[in-house]
C-alpha cells in the first residue's frame, strides 16, 4: 500500500464512524446508513488525489453525502416506518417519557416521515450545527430554501410531536 | 444558543449515538473499483473513435474479437464475418440523422480489456421528445417485499396497478395483457380482463421468475426446482435440457432460439432452446484477473434483444452471491462479454429489451428521470421525460 492509500485507509477508519453517525440521522438504519458511508468514502477515494488535506477530505465526504441522500443517490431509501408505528407508547407505565431508549425511537420515527432535504436541513442545522449559508453550501441549493425546508421540517415535526418541546423554536436567523 | 436548541441537538446526538462503528475500508474500496470500472476514461484514441461514431447508433457495434467466441444456439449476426458491414446490416430502421455508416471496422466502443468500459458519450438527438410517442406499455415495481406491479401506457398517458402485493418475482406477456406470478407454490396468470387462472403447481418463482416465450404461448418456470416449459394449451411441462438444469434466471430472446440465463457463480450462459447446447459469455463471472480484470459479474440477465445478442443485467462484482436489485443497469454483448456504452446522460437505473429487440433506457440526471426508447437497430426514437407517478418504482418490462 502506497503512502496515498495508506493516508485514505487512515482517513478511512478514523472518520467512518462520525459520518455513519449523521448518515444514520439521514437514513434511520444502521445498514442503510453503511451503505450512504460506502458511497461517501468511495467518491471520496477517487478524488483522493485533489484533496490535499484530510479535513478537505472529511468535508468532500459530507457533500457526497448528503447530495447522495437528497439528490442523486440512486435509490433514496429510508428505513420503513409505517403510520401505525408512529404512536409512542402511552400505556400507564410505560414511563417511556423519562426512558432515552423510547426517546430515541420516536424522534427517529419522526425524522423518518420527513423529506430527504427536510432531514438533511435538521442534521446539518442541529445535529452538525451548520449555518443556513453552509447547509445551502453544502446542499447545492439557496439559503432561502434552507430556511423554507427548515421551517417546514420543524412544522412537521411539531405536529407529529407536540410532546417534543425542543422543537418549539428555530435557531437565530444566520446560525 | 437557547436551551432548547442545546436539548434539540442533545437528542439529535443520543440517536445518532445508535449507530454502531464499523470498518468500512473494504467496501469502499470495493464500491470505488466499481465507480472507476463504469468511469474509466478511454483513452485519447479511443475517445476520437466514439465521437466519431456518435450519433452514428453504433454504440453497441461489436469488434472483431467476437469472430472467435463461439454462442451456441445463438444465430450469428450478419456483421460477425464482416465487421466493416455492421454499420448497415445493424441498422435498417434507422433515422438517416441519427445513424450513419461506420467507415471502417473499428470498434464504436472500446474493449473492456484494454481501459475498461468506455465513458457514455454525449447523447443523440431522439426523434421524438413526446412521451405520448412511446409506444406499448412500460412495467413498473415497487421496491420491498409484496411490490404492487404499476403498468404505465404513454400513449393512453394513464397508470394503473396491474397486481397488488406481488407474492412473487413476475413475468408480464409479450403483450403486456397478462402477468404471471408464483403464490403457494400455485403459477397463476392474471388476464388484463380480469380473469385469474391457475395454469400449474409445486412452481417457485426464487431462482426463476415465470418468463414469457415470445409468442405468448408458453411459460419457463421452476417446476419442481428444475426449470421447465409449460405449454399454455396443455399444461404439460417439459423440462429444459439436463445440461441447462443447473441455470437460474432463464431469458428468451425475442425470435424464440436462444436461452440466457445466469450460473451459480454469477456468470452467464447462452444456449439454444432446443438443443440446450450452452456458451459462456466472456469475462462475466470470470475469476482470473487477467480475463477479467474489473472483476465483472452478472447475477440475474432480465430481458434478452431479439437475436440473443445483448442482454441487460444489474451490473455486479465477482464475489456478489445475490443481486442487489432485479433491475438492469447495464447491456452486456453476449458475444464478447463487452457493455455497451449508451448514448444517454445521467445515470443509468434501467434497462430492458422488448421482443422486438427495442431498448428502453430509464435514467436520472439532475432530479429528472427520463425515459428513452432505442430501436433495433439503436436510432433513437423517443426521450421523454417520465410522469411523477411511477416515481420511486423500478422498471421491470417493457412490451409492445
Amino acid at each position: 500500500m502506497d503512502a496515498r492509500e495508506a493516508d485514505y485507509a487512515q482517513f478511512v477508519r478514523t472518520r467512518t464512524h462520525a459520518l455513519l453517525r449523521s448518515a444514520y440521522l439521514l437514513t434511520g438504519d444502521q445498514h442503510l446508513a453503511e451503505d450512504l458511508v460506502q458511497e461517501a468514502l468511495a467518491r471520496t477515494h477517487r478524488a483522493w488525489q485533489r484533496l490535499e488535506r484530510v479535513e478537505n477530505a472529511e468535508a468532500y465526504a459530507r457533500k457526497v453525502m448528503y447530495h447522495a441522500q437528497v439528490s442523486f443517490w440512486r435509490r433514496p431509501k429510508v428505513a420503513e416506518v409505517l403510520p401505525a408505528d408512529f404512536e409512542p407508547d402511552r400505556s400507564p407505565g410505560a414511563d417511556d417519557h423519562a426512558d432515552a431508549a423510547v426517546e430515541r425511537l420516536v424522534l427517529r420515527r419522526a425524522l423518518l416521515t420527513l423529506s430527504p432535504k427536510q432531514r438533511a436541513v435538521i442534521v446539518l442545522r442541529f445535529f452538525e450545527d451548520h449555518t443556513e449559508a453552509e447547509s445551502a453550501q453544502l446542499l447545492g441549493v439557496s439559503v432561502s430554501t434552507v430556511k423554507t425546508q427548515t421551517a417546514r421540517a420543524l412544522d412537521r415535526l411539531r405536529a407529529l410531536l407536540p410532546d417534543l418541546s425542543v422543537l418549539t423554536e428555530v435557531p437565530e436567523a444566520g446560525r | 444558543m437557547t436551551a432548547e436548541h442545546d436539548r434539540l441537538r442533545d437528542s439529535l446526538r443520543d440517536l445518532a449515538d445508535v449507530a454502531e462503528p464499523t470498518d468500512m475500508y473494504d467496501r469502499a474500496m470495493h464500491r470505488s473499483r466499481r465507480i472507476a470500472r463504469k468511469e474509466t476514461a478511454i483513452g485519447t484514441g479511443a475517445a476520437v473513435l466514439v465521437l466519431v461514431a456518435l450519433g452514428s447508433g453504433l454504440w453497441q457495434i461489436p469488434n472483431s474479437k467476437q469472430q472467435n467466441i463461439p454462442v451456441a444456439g445463438a444465430p450469428q449476426p450478419s456483421w460477425s464475418s464482416s465487421p466493416s458491414a455492421a454499420a448497415t446490416a445493424e441498422s435498417p430502421g434507422a433515422e438517416p440523422t441519427e445513424t450513419t455508416e461506420q467507415s471502417s471496422g473499428s470498434a464504436g466502443r472500446p474493449s473492456r480489456h484494454h481501459g475498461g468500459p468506455a465513458q457514455a458519450p454525449p447523447t443523440v438527438k431522439p426523434k421524438s421528445r413526446t412521451l405520448a410517442d412511446l409506444p406499448g406499455h412500460v412495467f413498473y415495481t415497487g421496491r420491498g417485499s409484496n411490490p404492487d406491479v404499476v403498468r404505465m401506457s404513454p400513449g393512453r398517458g394513464r397508470s394503473q396497478v396491474v397486481l397488488s402485493n406481488a407474492p412473487s418475482s413476475v413475468g408480464i406477456s409479450p403483450d403486456g395483457l397478462r402477468i404471471a406470478y408464483v403464490t403457494d407454490g400455485k403459477l397463476m396468470v392474471n388476464s388484463s380482463d380480469g380473469e385469474v387462472k391457475q395454469v400449474a403447481s409445486d412452481v417457485q418463482a426464487s431462482s426463476q421468475a415465470p418468463v414469457w416465450s415470445p409468442e405468448g404461448g408458453r411459460l419457463l418456470v421452476a417446476a419442481a426446482s428444475s426449470p421447465g416449459v409449460l405449454d399454455l394449451e396443455s399444461g404439460a411441462i417439459t423440462a429444459l435440457p439436463e445440461p441447462l438444469a443447473s441455470g437460474q434466471h432463464f431469458r428468451w430472446s425475442g425470435d424464440g432460439s436462444t436461452l440466457v440465463y445466469a450460473t451459480s457463480y454469477c456468470g452467464l450462459k447462452v444456449a439454444g432452446s432446443e438443443d440446450g447446447t450452452s456458451a459462456s459469455v466472456p469475462v462475466l463471472g470470470d475469476r482470473q484477473l487477467q480475463d477479467n480484470p474489473d472483476e465483472l459479474a452478472a447475477c440475474k440477465p432480465t430481458s434478452v434483444d431479439a437475436t440473443g445478442r445483448r442482454v441487460t443485467v444489474p451490473l455486479q462484482s465477482t464475489g456478489e452471491s445475490t443481486t442487489g436489485t432485479d433491475t438492469a443497469d447495464a447491456v452486456v454483448d453476449t458475444a464478447t462479454g463487452d457493455l455497451a456504452v449508451l448514448p444517454v446522460a445521467g445515470t443509468v437505473v434501467g434497462a430492458v429489451f422488448d421482443p422486438e429487440g427495442n431498448l428502453l433506457v430509464r435514467t436520472e440526471n439532475d432530479g429528472k428521470t427520463m425515459l428513452s426508447l432505442f430501436d433495433s437497430g439503436n436510432a433513437l426514437k423517443v426521450q421523454a421525460e417520465e410522469p411523477s407517478s411511477v416515481r420511486g418504482l423500478d422498471l421491470l418490462a417493457y412490451t409492445r
